[in-house]
C-alpha cells in the first residue's frame, strides 16, 4: 500500500544505503551514491561538469556541496532509525572551509541527537584527504514514523 | 577584470543586469534554469522554477532543501556583487536556513537577497524564500561571504573617494 516504506524496507534490508538514495529524486538528479562502511554510511558525488558553480576554480557549486550534504544527512538518519517515510529539514546550517575541486567528493555524517520528534545531524564532506574537509553540516530534521518492528 | 575602466567607474554599484550574463554562464545555475527576476544595489530576486527532478520525495513532489539552498547560495552571491563597487571574487563562508514551510509542489520558488553590510574582509546576507504564485514564505536564510582578493590589491585597485 506505501510504496515508499516498502521500498525503505527493501533497502534497509539489503544492508545498501545506495537503495535509500533510488528513492530521491534530487539524489538521483545529484547522481550521488552511497555504500557502507564499517561506521556507517559513506555518500559520494562524482564530480560533474554541470555542478560547477566557479568555472575559474572550477569548483562545485555551494548549492551543489550542501544539497549533497543535505541528502547524506537525511539519507544517514533514515538508515540508523529505520524511518518509513523522509523526516523533513527543519533547518540547515554549513561552514564552507574550501573550495569542492574537480574531484570527488565523499561524506560521512554522525547522528548528535535522536529525540522522539527531532534529531540533529552534523556531516563532513571531504575530497582527497579526509582531514581537510571542505564543508561541515549540522542540521535538524522532523522525525516521520519509524518501520514497525515486527 | 574585464578591463573596461568606463563601466566600473561610472557605475555606483555593479550593473543592474550585471551578472545575469555571468551567471548565466555557471554551469549549475543553467542546470536549475535559475534566472533573474530583479536587482538593486545589494539586492537580488532569482526565480527557480518548478523541476520534478530536483524534489527531495518521491510521492509528494516538493523540492529537496538542496535546491532550496541552491538558488540563496546563487542569490546570496549575486547581492554581494551588487553591494560592491566592482566586481571582485568572493566566497560563502556560512550559510543557514529555516524551512518555515514546504513549497507548493509545481509552483516556482523566488528568491529575495539582501547583503546589507560589505566590511573590509566580510559580506553579510539575509535571503528569503517564497513561492511564486501564493508569495507565501517557505524559507528563510543568513549568510556570511568572505572577499577572497585582499583588501590592500583592492584598494590598490580603487579609486581614492568613497573608501570605507
Amino acid at each position: 500500500m506505501n510504496m515508499i516504506a516498502d521500498q525503505l524496507r527493501a533497502a534497509y534490508a539489503a544492508g545498501d544505503p545506495d537503495g535509500l538514495l533510488a528513492v530521491v529524486p534530487y539524489a538521483r538528479f545529484l547522481d550521488m551514491s552511497a555504500h557502507l562502511e564499517p561506521d556507517g554510511p559513506r555518500f559520494e558525488l562524482a564530480f560533474q561538469e554541470r555542478l560547477i558553480g566557479n568555472i575559474a576554480i572550477p569548483a562545485l557549486h555551494g548549492g551543489v556541496v550542501a544539497g549533497f550534504l543535505e541528502v547524506a544527512t537525511i539519507a544517514h538518519l533514515m538508515w540508523h532509525s529505520q524511518t518509513a517515510d523522509l523526516p523533513k529539514t527543519i533547518n540547515f546550517s554549513i561552514d564552507y572551509l574550501r573550495s569542492a575541486r574537480s574531484a570527488t567528493t565523499h561524506a560521512a555524517c554522525r547522528l548528535t541527537r535522536v529525540g522522539r520528534r527531532v534529531a540533529q545531524v552534523g556531516a563532513e564532506a571531504w575530497q582527497e584527504d579526509r582531514s581537510r574537509p571542505v564543508a561541515v553540516v549540522r542540521a535538524h530534521f522532523l522525525l516521520p514514523e519509524l518501520l514497525s518492528q515486527d | 577584470m574585464s578591463g573596461d575602466k568606463t563601466d566600473a567607474k561610472s557605475a555606483k554599484s555593479v550593473d543592474p543586469w550585471g551578472g545575469k550574463s555571468f551567471f548565466q554562464s555557471i554551469p549549475h545555475v543553467r542546470a536549475l534554469d535559475i534566472t533573474p527576476v530583479d536587482t538593486g544595489p545589494g539586492q537580488a530576486t532569482l526565480r527557480l522554477p518548478y523541476n520534478a527532478a530536483l524534489a527531495g520525495h518521491p510521492a509528494s513532489g516538493i523540492l529537496h532543501g538542496g535546491a532550496i539552498t541552491t538558488l540563496v547560495d546563487t542569490a546570496c552571491g549575486m547581492a554581494v556583487f551588487l553591494a560592491m563597487r566592482q566586481p571582485e571574487p568572493i566566497a560563502t563562508l556560512d550559510l543557514r536556513i529555516d524551512h518555515i514551510r514546504a513549497p507548493t509542489p509545481g509552483s516556482d520558488v523566488l528568491c529575495r537577497a539582501h547583503c546589507y553590510r560589505v566590511a573590509r574582509e566580510i559580506a553579510f546576507v539575509e535571503a528569503e524564500v517564497i513561492e511564486a504564485h501564493t508569495m507565501a514564505l517557505v524559507a528563510r536564510s543568513i549568510g556570511t561571504f568572505i572577499r577572497t582578493s585582499s583588501p590592500q590589491r583592492r584598494e590598490a585597485e580603487q579609486p581614492m573617494e568613497g573608501r570605507a
